[in-house]
């Protein structure tokens, strides 16, 4: 790692003002995209029906260049729990005609730096589910792709965070509608305090050709400290006509009346903004819908099962 | 088959008729540091705008081209008239005023508005301001509407334009505010005193007559503390095959508790690059209201901006873009919330056909001082085809917890259900689908007063034919 060199990540596709710094971010270490997974292990997943199946990196893992080819119903879960060295993680996926593949991926590291970066082609009839839980870590940066090439393609992503003292989290998700009545849904949900920061890249692209199409992009970011940063930046691109997309986004403290009811039923603000925080948490573990994971995620939060 | 709705361009021959221009006029093309003086010479320019205007030259060559947004490689610089000297001077009654300047404005309905309508008209062509003239009545309340030019060397205004001249569009903002800043020209003072509301709107219309020209007017408005003002603001220019420029700067000081309420209709020609900076300081209590028609030009880029910079300000923008054949056009707002329980809203719509493509463009940035604050933003985009293009692009930059931000953005075609149930109440389907796009355009038209309501309505004269489902 060079310190002295950076590449630019998580790349907005259409830039805006400069001096709002969310057109992308530095990555220190490497100069090109490239070279951040130069001598990084291969690994080539081609699931075979048995559901779900789990890789968990633990202790001296920096990394892996995934490559899934989903012909089969899959459901596949990465479990990042440990490790010393800066992680980079690269999944290139292939969903086949009418496949359904599930990717879910589960941080629980506290190391520096924490790179992923998902991109999948989606065919006909197939669809892509991306889950993601992300705790820990100094600097996270997250970035999930589906490029909608076949019909009735579809793309559905959830990320969910909590950041505390200092972390920084970058994300960058984008679908590309290719196919005619393809649908995305992108939404992100967390928590910033204590110093943290956050940005957020959005982006629903509906390319010409694309009609029938649906997209929907929301962002719900709870504020709970007041030195923290918070940048989002939902982009809808549109060069077809028959298509419907929205964007809703919600930043802000927790709802004045949510707070009040809680507090009155004993409640501590503290107790109410722990619960609030795990919520956003829960909707992900609900998708990835796997006991073990969540007993996991549980015990690094604190959180006691019933 | 399903034959296309089919809507026809803004009719633009009221506006595309021009005269000819005198060679002799035109004081020379391009930016040089001599172009620049001789500018300064022929407006008899006081030493600090003389030196303003080098300083502004040096940095416009030292700054890059914007590296975002739409293409501005058909803008040849060299080739653009900086200057044309005017045909006369200003004039406060329209008799006065050259044959011909006045017959373009008598075209475009100036007179007639101000004397039906408005409390003061300025009236710009090519560089310069040809007429103003302002009520004796709203004069007597100590409004003053006058060219900066005259202002600035008037001695009671000399002072207050020097401290508020480009400080909230300063030159090192971008490229074009700092061309502005060297080359400016024109444009319009207003002063509204403590205490004044100006019920009747200003007008200033500013017409680019001449082939491969640049219009850099200034508009400076202060109104002061819990006053009230209305100024609106309308382009036009004659087509033709070789590019213009507009790289005007309006720049708006709010009092507290003051409201300016400034409303602009674009309809620049379809060879224009708008490359326009405007901006407004809002103190405590005060309010801005943006209202802003872009139906011309061939590349846009506008956002007016606000400085929410004082406890409670506020500022709405409410804009509509039309985007035809060969436009390409970027809009937006920003505000820039910079004191405790500061607001803003924003709702935007955009129409895209025949290829034309919209960008609606935004910042919301919210300051770690600004709590308590609200800022909404609503944003809807209209795909009339599928040759078409309309581009959504915000960024909230929040710096506080105790914020309520909401975004909302939606894109999509006129809706069958819609276009179904209206048929099903008696209209015909082009006449539903009419009804749609105009109620689809009506947060601008509403907010305008009725006269410009209609002329925008006019502007966008939609013709539905054909669409058999």
């Amino acid at each position: 790692m060079n310190a002295n060199e950076s590449t630019k990540i998580n790349i907005l596709p259409v830039p805006t003002w400069n001096h709002l710094n969310i057109n992308d971010v530095d990555y220190v270490g490497a100069s090109s995209a490239e070279e951040i997974f130069e001598g990084i292990k291969k690994i080539n997943i081609e699931p075979s029906g048995s559901n779900p199946v789990i890789y968990d990196f633990d202790e001296d893992f920096d990394g892996a260049q995934i490559t899934i080819n989903a012909k089969e119903d899959s459901d596949i879960i990465f479990r990042f729990l440990k490790s010393d060295k800066d992680t980079k993680v690269k999944i290139k996926s292939k969903i086949n005609d009418g496949t359904k593949l599930s990717i879910s991926i589960v941080k629980l590291s506290d190391n520096e730096r924490f790179y992923v970066t998902s991109d999948a082609v989606v065919n006909k009839d197939a669809s892509l589910s991306l889950t993601t839980v992300s705790l820990g870590n100094k600097a996270t940066y997250l970035e999930g792709k589906a490029d909608l090439t076949g019909d009735a393609s579809s793309f559905d992503t959830y990320t969910s965070y909590i950041l505390e003292k200092d972390e920084f989290l970058d994300m960058n998700y984008v679908a590309d509608h290719k196919g005619q009545n393809t649908e995305s849904e992108i939404v992100s949900a967390g928590v910033l305090k204590e110093g943290t920061k956050k940005n957020s890249r959005q982006t629903i692209n509906f390319i010409s050709g694309c009609s029938g199409s649906k997209g929907s992009e929301s962002e719900e970011v709870l504020l709970l400290d007041d030195d923290v940063i918070n940048k989002s930046a939902p982009l809808i691109l549109c060069t077809e006509e028959d298509v419907e997309g929205e964007h809703g986004a919600s930043i802000g403290e927790p709802d004045e009346d949510t707070v009040f009811y809680l507090k009155s039923r004993g409640l501590s603000l503290e107790k109410i903004h722990e619960m609030l925080s795990f919520a956003k948490i829960e909707t992900a573990l609900k998708r990835i819908n796997h006991e073990e994971t969540t007993k996991l995620v549980h015990k690094y939060l604190g959180v006691e099962d019933d | 088959m399903k034959e296309k709705t089919y809507v026809k361009d803004i009719d633009e021959s009221i506006y595309d008729f021009r005269f000819k221009e005198d060679e002799e006029d035109i004081l020379g093309r391009g930016i040089g540091a001599d172009l620049i003086d001789e500018i300064s010479k022929e407006k008899n320019d006081p030493e600090w705008m003389r030196n303003f205007r080098q300083k502004s030259l040096e940095l416009f060559h030292k700054q890059r081209m914007p590296q975002w947004g739409p293409s501005i490689e058909g803008l040849d610089m060299d080739r653009i008239v900086t200057y044309i000297r005017p045909k006369a001077k200003m004039r406060n009654k329209w008799e006065d005023v050259p044959e011909d300047v006045k017959k373009t404005f008598e075209r475009l309905g100036i007179p007639q508005a101000e004397r039906e309508s408005l409390s003061g008209v300025g009236a710009q062509y090519d560089s310069e301001i040809v007429y103003h003239n302002l009520r004796s009545e709203v004069e007597k309340q100590g409004v003053v509407y006058t060219d900066l030019e005259t202002a600035m060397r008037n001695p009671r205004f000399s002072e207050m334009i020097e401290k508020h001249f480009m400080k909230l569009v300063p030159p090192t903002d971008h490229k074009f505010a700092a061309l502005h800043g060297a080359v400016w020209s024109g444009g319009s003072f207003v002063y509204v005193p403590e205490g004044v509301k100006v019920d009747i709107p200003l007008q200033s219309y500013f017409r680019l007559n001449a082939e491969s020209a640049g219009q850099f007017e200034h508009t400076l408005i202060i109104i002061e503390k819990n006053s009230y003002l209305h100024f609106i603001e309308g382009c036009s220019a004659p087509k033709y095959y070789a590019a213009s420029l507009h790289a005007g700067c309006v720049e708006l000081y709010i009092g507290e508790n003051a409201t300016l309420r400034y409303s602009t209709i674009e309809n620049w020609s379809k060879n224009m690059y708008n490359l326009n900076t405007k901006r407004a300081l809002v103190e405590k209590g005060g309010k801005v209201e943006w209202i802003s028609g872009s139906f011309g030009s061939h590349v846009s880029y506008l956002y007016p901006t606000s400085v929410l910079n004082g406890d409670g300000a506020v500022s709405e923008f409410t804009g509509i873009t039309f985007s035809g054949d060969g436009q390409d056009l970027d809009t937006g707002a920003k505000v820039i919330h910079n004191a405790p329980n500061t607001s803003s809203y924003m709702n935007t719509r955009s129409i895209s056909k025949s290829g034309g493509r919209n960008t609606f463009r935004s910042e919301v940035i919210v300051k770690p001082q600004a709590k308590g604050s609200k800022s909404s933003v609503s944003c809807a985009s209209l795909m009339l085809d599928s040759i078409s293009g309309s581009d959504t692009i915000p960024v909230m930059d929040i710096r506080t917890k105790d914020a309520d931000i909401g975004h909302e953005a939606k894109i999509g075609r006129i809706s069958d259900e819609a276009v179904f149930y209206l048929m099903s109440r008696g209209l015909s389907e082009e006449e539903a689908k009419a009804l749609i796009v105009s109620g689809f355009a009506e947060n601008v038209s509403k907010e305008l007063p009725v006269e410009y309501a209609v002329e925008m309505n006019n502007l966008i004269r939609m013709e539905m034919v054909g669409s058999i489902g």
